[in-house]
């Protein structure tokens, strides 16, 4: 009842706004180019380091994809068999460049070990 | 005029209050002569700091040995005099001050002390039981830890951030797509020419007549030799065009579990187990661990079926556990202490609660289960 009074009250305003509704309908939509680079590691497990002061854990990780990577738990969904914290076991997984932080208790504080980012997907050997 | 009143009652109040106060502060001199001894000794630390330098980890940009030379030798030798229990040298050449930029004998022998000192970290994921005095991967990347809360340590003493270094990534795709400076450090994992390496078997169990893939790294081009224990081996594997390994398990090998490894002319790879199962043997199933969530230390129990009175091994997130009992075959138990959590002060006030999940399977001569999963909370 509403629509119909303004539309009989202001029939130009009502044509323009009904022209851009449609030609809206007929423009294609484009998918936003930003997506995320989700890259990802792989290799045997070699150590294990709990952060303390950030309640997660630094894992190293070796050849051919490796280096020092944050398993957040509760957010670093884990596939079977699940041995993240066993040295020896394989990984392979994905990873969130730069996220997470690895916390660790100091005289000073705790300063942030740097790693290569934050697990997002990881499964592993047994 | 306002403010003045303010002042004034509250300059009147403070004295009113506080005589206590005003009998310590009394000897002016004697506090200003504290300040001064304070702010000295402040001034001295401060030199202190700015008089070191943050270590540098060139030493993990490649593998070290005996005989190699070079400033990342010099800066392994300098990280490892910084531990007592690593120190190359008390005198001389390779003692603390005087470290050289040649990986001898005496600097392979404290590389050996060091990789025994963390076992745990380096040696038992090789499945090496004493040092080797090599540098590789997994001692780099305790060396990095060390290296890392070194420096991070350093830089909040003096008040700036840890210097970023420069990244090392393996593949031509990965240097297109990502910039140096959107990545922190990493420890550089080149494969080297020698690696040899098992990832992930398609299979952990199963009778004679299993056909199995070894996947993994620097099997192809040789004629690979697969050792199931000292005892048996199956000789002349060649990769297929993936740079797999596929075989079969072999007759005449007895019912049991097996370390196995892959042998060529570049060495041996890890290890890796397979059990060989009876026949037509029912795996162990584990259903579910009680409680559900629970805490350090506490003891969990595996329910399911097929364990045996002996010799049940239970698989965890964190480690193995062997030779488990089961009397009735139905129930396992076992106590959830982590290794990643020795020496890990969890008293300490800045702790931060967490809870990890964590996965068991349970192996015996029969297979190996599907993984059961609880909540550990600290």
């Amino acid at each position: 009842m509403i629509i119909s009074n303004l539309i009989q009250k202001f029939p130009a305003t009502a044509l323009f706004i009904a022209s851009f509704a449609v030609v809206f309908l007929f423009i294609p939509v484009q998918e936003s180019k930003a997506i995320p680079v989700i890259p990802p590691f792989g290799g045997p497990i070699a150590s294990v380091f709990y952060c303390l002061c950030s309640g997660n854990i630094l894992l190293f990780i070796g050849p051919p994809i490796g280096g020092t990577y944050i398993y957040q738990p509760g957010a670093s969904i884990t596939f079977p068999f699940g041995q993240v914290y066993r040295p020896g076991a394989e990984s392979l997984g994905l990873f969130a460049p730069g996220a997470g932080v690895c916390l660790v208790p100091t005289p000073f504080g705790c300063p942030p070990i740097p790693s290569v980012g934050l697990i997002t997907q990881i499964g592993t050997s047994i | 005029m306002i403010s003045a009143v303010v002042g004034g009652a509250g300059i009147a109040v403070f004295f009113a209050v506080s005589p206590p106060l005003l009998a310590q502060i009394s000897d002016t001199s004697e506090i200003l002569q504290r300040i001064e001894e304070v702010r000295g000794e402040i001034m001295r630390l401060q030199q202190e700091l700015d008089g070191l330098q943050p270590v540098k980890t060139t030493l993990l940009s490649r593998n070290l040995k005996l005989g190699d030379t070079g400033e990342d030798v010099l800066e392994l030798q300098v990280l490892l005099n910084s531990f007592p229990q690593t120190r190359i040298a008390a005198t001389g050449l390779g003692s603390p001050g005087n470290e050289t930029r040649f990986f001898g004998v005496r600097t392979r022998d404290a590389v050996i002390r060091f990789q025994q000192w963390y076992a745990g970290e380096i040696l038992t994921p090789l499945g090496l039981n004493r040092g080797t005095g090599y540098v590789g991967f997994s001692t780099r990347a305790k060396l990095r830890v060390l290296v890392d809360q070194q420096n991070t340590s350093l830089a909040l003493a003096q008040n700036v951030a840890p210097t970023p270094e420069p990244v090392v990534v393996e593949s031509p795709r990965q240097r297109e797509e990502f910039a140096p400076s959107s990545f922190p450090p990493v420890v550089d994992e080149r494969i080297p020419e020698d690696y040899i390496h098992i990832t992930f078997p398609s299979a952990y169990f199963g009778p004679v007549g299993t056909e199995v893939t070894y996947p993994g790294y620097g099997f192809a081009g040789e004629s690979n030799t697969i050792n199931f224990g000292p005892l048996f081996q199956i000789d002349n594997i060649i990769a297929d065009s993936s740079g797999s390994l596929v075989f079969s398990i072999p007759a005449g090998i007895s019912v049991g579990t097996y370390e196995t490894w892959v042998t060529n002319k570049k060495g041996d790879s890890n290890t890796r187990f397979f059990i060989v199962t009876p026949e037509g043997a029912t795996p162990p199933t584990a259903m579910r661990v009680t409680p559900e969530t629970m805490g350090l230390n506490e003891q969990a129990t595996i329910y399911g079926s097929g364990f045996m009175p002996t010799g049940n091994t239970i698989r965890t997130s964190y480690g193995i556990i062997e030779n488990v009992p089961s009397p009735d075959g139905k129930v396992l138990s076992f106590n959830v202490s982590p290794p990643f959590l020795e020496n890990v002060d969890l008293s300490d006030p800045r702790a931060k609660r967490a809870g990890f999940p964590m996965w068991v399977s349970v192996s015996n001569n029969n297979g190996l289960s599907e993984p059961a999963q609880f909540m550990m909370n600290l």
